[in-house]
């Protein structure tokens, strides 16, 4: 990676911490719905890390990106960013929040405005947060940050969304973390629209990014590989709560905890000599593992 | 010797777009045998889904088959080509002979009918006899193959989960006892634990009723726990069919080896290894 690390954010330092988070939703019929139950976790900047938050749909993993990027407000408990309640930042320190804090979504589509063309995430974020001063400089800064990422400011700028793959959208906001280097990404399900070797490129730059810039990645995923592929530490939710965590090398080997488990055995191995043994059963819609002992072979090769 | 169910020969079809045609599939030639679960690999926009649909002459405007031939060779009776043969003829086989399972199949379901209406109407339209308690009992007997309870049938679509909605949509498929199911991207937008159930499923309609199964997914692996034979498509053709084992541990073309290659597994010391072998070359 060359030298050019941009300019800074000055949010450095600040600790995320989140406390006793709870989300309720209201649910059918009265019923209140807990998607996210009383979670505590700090994300630092030092060291910069990688954290994998792992779960099914439903488990509150999308919530909890949405309350620490301060796009939903949390029914109970809080998050503090600097030490200070994320609802309550001054205009200055929200701007500072802002620009440290940066989100990368699962859909690259929806956060394009289909009648501007797709130069304009950046030159909005360079002047909402004064970047540079010049529209020279502005595009010197966006070509760079383009390169980085390995896309050729001729083929995407000056174009709509519409007219990019979902990877080449994806590497846009890659671009723009590049450009803005937050503190902090949170990126909710970044690829799961994307294809094995684009998925590759993506994750093999998020973590260049990480130790690169020092960027601490909060990974949000359902995809038990994608987190083997980028490392650090992981989290198991389950039913709004951290059931288990750890580092990846640790709780993918050696799981402790049932869910974790029942994940890990849903991954399709990708080899017809390993077929699975064992089969889950669902009991009222709740998934079991249940070991039957028997394969089902892959068929003996007929043509030599 | 395997027996054909299923041959498409040269097939090509095209989208017309504004800049002239595009082509998606661009001369197929792929044999199903009967009794088999074929997989089709391939990355997103490689021709697999237009494929499946164009099987079944469900390709609609601005996409067309330009030219081909898919042959379908039912139980009883002489070979047919789905691509000339009449609406009517292709109403029939339809449910009856083939069923597919489209891709977010579970968005196909009748959001204002409950699911045993639904199941009702496909039986019914399709010439299923007997009274309306046989076509009862037959359905509750359906839903208990996908491991679903029988209560199920008296509710709407939105009150299933989407997994849930895929197996109504599986039972639906066997309801009339098909050769041939196709099945478009089974597992994709479910959770890892219900696209395994599904899988599981799957291998059970093959196993349990003999039922032929064209299964197209990029999920490699899916194939590798399911298929017996894996074509793999690259830019609208077929570059390499073989027997599960040989593709995956011999693939002998170049695209199949990246293909494989680039399978995201659960080892967590690959990026590692992948590092160490690029600083190595």
């Amino acid at each position: 990676m060359s030298d050019d690390t941009g300019t800074k954010s000055d949010g450095a330092g600040k600790k995320i911490e989140l406390e006793n988070v709870s989300q309720v939703f209201p649910g059918r019929l009265g019923t209140r719905i807990r998607a996210v139950d009383n979670v505590s976790f700090d994300l630092s900047n030092e060291p910069p890390k990688i954290i994998s938050l792992v779960g099914a749909s439903g488990s509150g993993k999308s919530t909890i990106a949405r309350i620490i990027l301060g796009l939903q407000r949390p029914t109970g408990g809080s998050v503090r960013y600097g030490g200070k309640n994320i609802f309550r930042l001054s205009r200055r320190e929200r701007d500072t929040f802002r620009r440290d804090v940066q989100p990368v979504f699962q859909d690259p589509y929806s956060i394009f405005n289909p009648f501007y063309r797709v130069d304009r995430i950046f030159f909005k974020a360079i002047k909402k947060f004064k970047l540079v001063k010049s529209k020279t400089d502005a595009i010197t800064m966006i070509e760079r940050s383009l390169s980085v990422v390995q896309l050729t400011p001729s083929e995407v700028l000056g174009r709509y969304a519409h007219q990019l793959s979902g990877g080449q959208r994806q590497r846009l906001m890659l671009a723009r973390l590049h450009m803005l280097q937050p503190s902090y990404v949170i990126a909710d399900e970044p690829v799961s629209m994307l294809d094995a070797q684009v998925r590759k490129n993506f994750l093999d730059v998020l973590v260049r990014f990480n130790a690169d810039f020092g960027m601490t990645t909060l990974f949000i995923t359902h995809d038990l590989s994608t987190v083997a592929y980028v490392g650090g530490e992981m989290k198991t939710l389950f039913h709004g709560r951290v059931v288990e965590e750890g580092p990846v090398s640790k709780v993918l080997t050696e799981p402790s905890h049932d869910y974790t488990r029942l994940l890990l055995a849903s991954v399709p191995e990708p080899d017809p000599d390993r077929r699975w043994t064992d089969r889950i059963d669902l009991v009222n819609g709740v998934p079991r593992l249940v070991e039957t002992g028997e394969r089902v072979p892959a068929p003996e090769d007929t043509t030599a | 010797m395997p027996e054909p169910i299923l041959e498409i020969k040269g097939l090509v079809v095209q989208y017309r777009t504004t800049k002239g045609d595009v082509t998606a599939v661009d001369g197929v030639d792929l044999t199903v045998n009967r009794g088999e679960i074929l997989g089709v690999a391939g990355e997103s926009g490689c021709g697999k889904s237009t494929m499946a649909v164009s099987i079944l002459g469900l390709i609609r405007p601005p996409g067309y088959v330009r030219e081909g031939q898919v042959i379908f060779h039912p139980q009883k009776g002489a070979p047919i080509d789905l691509l000339t043969c009449s609406p009517r003829q292709l109403r029939a086989i339809r449910w009856g002979n083939i069923s597919y399972l489209p891709q977010g199949s579970m968005n196909s379901l009748n959001p204002i009918a409950r699911v045993r209406d639904q199941f009702t109407d496909v039986m019914e339209e399709h010439g299923e006899r007997g009274d309306r308690s046989g076509i009862r009992d037959r359905i509750d007997l359906l839903l208990g193959e996908v491991g679903l309870d029988a209560t199920v049938a008296d509710m709407y679509p939105h009150e299933l989960s989407g997994g849930m909605k895929q197996r109504v949509l599986m039972a639906m498929a066997i309801a009339l006892s098909p050769d041939l199911v196709i099945a478009d991207e089974p597992t994709t937008a479910l959770d890892v634990t219900i696209q395994r159930v599904i899988v599981q499923n799957l291998a059970e309609l093959s196993r349990k009723f003999g039922v032929t199964l064209l299964v197209i997914t990029h999920d490699m692996g899916v194939h590798a726990q399911l298929d017996d034979r894996v074509a793999v498509m690259y830019q609208g053709r077929i570059v390499e069919t073989g027997g599960v084992r040989q593709v995956f541990k011999d693939p002998q073309d170049e695209y199949t080896q990246r293909l494989i290659r680039s399978i995201p597994t659960l080892d967590v010391n690959q990026r590692a290894k992948a590092e160490a072998q690029e600083s190595a070359r």
